[in-house]
């Protein structure tokens, strides 16, 4: 075969032309929920748990992305929740406050708090998770005033279509102090689990 | 002044927004997905490994997004060259048989997961182009500069030029690099 046959040949091969629509709008969310393009905050009274707030955004987004990234697990689930986005207190009056250590003096949040109910329902699935159980045997305390609201707001993506929704949850924080070591644990109210555990 | 089909400027404007804003990235993301799919997939003949390395790709571009200087040159250009390295890195990954590779890339997602009924489908429809996969069959046959440069002028219609913005390479070696890639290929398929 000559260039100029196989030239001809390269050229009017008909080429696959395909699309995989949920592939496309998935690494889109996951992408644009990588924590990329998150915010910077002006230092507030959260300095000191800015670092384990974060967690929040690690955490949720991390656990999908780091070992396995969602985009790399072909099966697609029928919604693929991407974390985009979380105030660890909500509310638009969350401006600086004054707080000399966290969580000890008082605080002051602004937005929505946990209704007396979230805050039971926190603390039990917060007893019935075996790694804060373990905290506890070591004498971890669980203080109900410092369980706190945690807004999320995640991307269900429709693995199927490819539509996408946003969906606004409240979770708790809860702070757990374990002799002079403090825990946080994210507490996902909807599903009834906690979600994550760090120092 | 246009690139490659773009209007320079405004996509020097885009990709300054995009740096630090969500949605300049995801137009960013919107008008660059297609072609870059595209050519994974057509570079692999997979749509899985294509699903993989295209998420690589983007990956990359956002997480060096803020290194990227603008050069005058179509920000796909710079895509193509992630795609081209993660294309590379792939086959790295999955042995230097570049031939087996292909073979086995097919028929399952390099991940080991199972693979969804839209990529199944997607994968039908891929196993219909028998010209194509034959053609395949013996570019993959080949060392990766060929394969880039191929790949890029008859199955992604790239002029010389274009295939040397992608590529970071003077349109001489290009052209050195298509003639000496198809004279292979001839040999091969002869």
């Amino acid at each position: 075969m000559d260039e100029e046959d196989l030239i001809r040949k390269l050229g009017s091969a008909e080429l696959p032309q395909i699309e995989i629509a949920s592939h496309r709008s998935r690494l889109k969310m996951a992408l644009l929920s990588s924590g990329y393009f998150r915010k910077e905050r002006e230092v507030t009274f959260m300095e000191a748990v800015k670092a384990r707030a974060t967690g929040v955004f690690d955490t949720a987004v991390g656990g999908l992305l780091a070992q396995q990234p969602v985009w790399k697990v072909a099966l697609a689930t029928v919604f693929t929740v991407a974390v985009i986005g979380a105030a660890v207190f909500a509310g638009p009056s969350l401006g600086p406050h004054k707080a000399s250590t966290f969580p000890e003096g008082r605080m002051e949040i602004g937005g929505p708090q946990l209704t007396s109910e979230q805050k039971e329902a926190a603390l039990s699935i917060l007893m019935a998770d075996p790694a804060i159980q373990e905290l506890l045997r070591k004498g971890a305390v669980i203080e109900p005033r410092l369980i706190l609201p945690l807004e999320v707001i995640a991307v269900g993506v429709d693995g199927e279509t490819g539509k996408t929704e946003e969906i606004y949850e409240t979770w708790a924080q809860a702070w757990i102090q374990v002799g002079d070591t403090q825990w946080s644990a994210q507490v996902d109210l909807v599903r009834g689990k906690v979600v994550s555990l760090s120092e | 002044m246009e690139q490659m089909g773009v209007d320079l400027e405004q996509e020097r404007a885009l990709v300054e927004r995009a740096r630090y804003d969500p949605e300049a990235f995801g137009e960013l993301y919107d008008q660059n997905y297609g072609r870059i799919f595209g050519y994974v997939l057509r570079r692999t003949a997979s749509v899985a490994v294509a699903q993989d390395v295209t998420s690589d790709v983007f990956f990359k571009a956002l997480t060096n997004l803020r290194r990227f200087r603008w050069q005058g040159v179509p920000f796909s250009a710079w895509l193509y060259r992630i795609a081209s390295h993660e294309i590379t890195n792939h086959y790295r990954k999955i042995g230097r048989d570049t031939a087996h590779a292909v073979k086995s890339a097919r028929f399952g997602d390099t991940s080991g997961n199972p693979l969804s009924s839209e990529v199944v489908r997607a994968e039908d429809i891929l196993m219909r182009h028998e010209e194509y996969l034959s053609l395949h069959e013996s570019i993959a046959q080949l060392p990766l500069k060929y394969q880039e440069v191929i790949t890029l002028r008859f199955f992604e219609d790239e002029q010389i030029r274009e295939i040397a913005l992608m590529l970071g390479k003077r349109e001489g070696t290009v052209k050195s690099l298509l003639h000496r890639g198809l004279k292979r290929m001839r040999e091969l398929m002869d």
